[in-house]
């Protein structure tokens, strides 16, 4: 607060030199020390996180379709990865961001609307967002594995 | 040359740069189109998992989920190529390292969309006996 008062009467301060231009001090906003943690700051972030993830995902998913392409010998070396149950871990993490992303943004293309920026309605939107990409992931991925589709061993198929 | 200028100072009475909201209207009406394609990829994955490599490639045959894949993988690369534009320009200042790694992006995504378009399209007209 002190920075703020000092700001609006314009005393001179440390740091600054006689004859040189007087900074412009500002109130420093939003101050670290007095952040409240919000659900909608993780959310944001999240979403970027999430984003960058995707960039990955989607070069993988086009080496998918490289793989088939490019015959079945490929195609085998490529689920060897995919299907090793580190390489399922990163598809498990991917359609994690996939679900967030797409619920975020739904949430982010709401608010451009104008719509749901009330603090109580943005962090219901948000927690809704998280719960939705918790809940799909583990969804698809206990139909995958109690399908058959994907097998945890080092010998699956894809 | 250190100006004695604020910034503010120096862009009032200028207008806009004609092209501030550009980018942020790009990265929505493309993340519109993605949604239902999104929705239609998580379906695809239930349909394609577990049927090998015979069972991949009759997918990819099939014209409209080869249409729908290219319009899937190329809408995203659209998107990403936005938001990772975002991303570095939020981050990093320095204008070499910005200017490469904005060009990096530029190059990786138009790289992918080229391998996307050849396995896509390739796999689906052989399919169709035209060549």
């Amino acid at each position: 607060m002190s920075q703020a008062s000092a700001g609006a009467t314009g005393k001179a301060r440390k740091g600054g030199s006689k004859g040189a231009p007087r900074p412009l001090v500002r109130p420093l906003s939003p101050h670290v020390q007095v952040w409240r943690w919000h659900v909608t700051m993780l959310g944001s972030i999240l979403h970027r996180a999430s984003g960058v993830a995707l960039y990955v995902g989607t070069a993988l998913v086009i080496a998918w379709a490289a793989a088939v392409a490019m015959g079945p010998d490929t195609y085998a070396e490529f689920v060897r990865y995919a299907g090793h149950p580190l390489g399922l871990l990163v598809w498990f993490g991917l359609t994690g961001a996939l679900f967030y992303h797409l619920a975020s943004g739904l949430r982010h293309l709401l608010w451009d609307l104008g719509a749901g920026l009330k603090p109580k309605t943005a962090d219901a939107l948000t927690n809704l967002s998280l719960w939705f990409a918790v809940i799909a992931t583990l969804a698809l991925w206990g139909w995958l594995l109690f399908s058959g589709a994907v097998r945890l061993s080092l010998t699956m198929t894809l | 040359m250190t100006s004695y200028t604020t910034e503010k100072r120096r862009v009032e009475g200028l207008g806009s740069a004609r092209h501030g909201a550009g980018t942020w209207i790009k990265e929505r009406v493309s993340s519109v189109f993605l949604v239902p394609l999104t929705v239609w990829a998580v379906w695809s994955v239930t349909e394609v998992a577990g049927e090998g490599y015979a069972g991949a490639r009759a997918w990819m045959e099939q014209p409209l989920n080869a249409v729908l894949l290219a319009l899937l993988v190329l809408g995203s690369i659209y998107h990403m190529h936005l938001g990772m534009r975002v991303i570095v320009e939020d981050y990093i200042h320095k204008t070499f390292s910005k200017g490469a790694l904005l060009m990096i992006n530029l190059f990786v995504c138009l790289g992918l969309a080229a391998a996307a378009t050849f396995a896509i399209a390739g796999t689906a007209i052989t399919a169709l006996g035209a060549f």
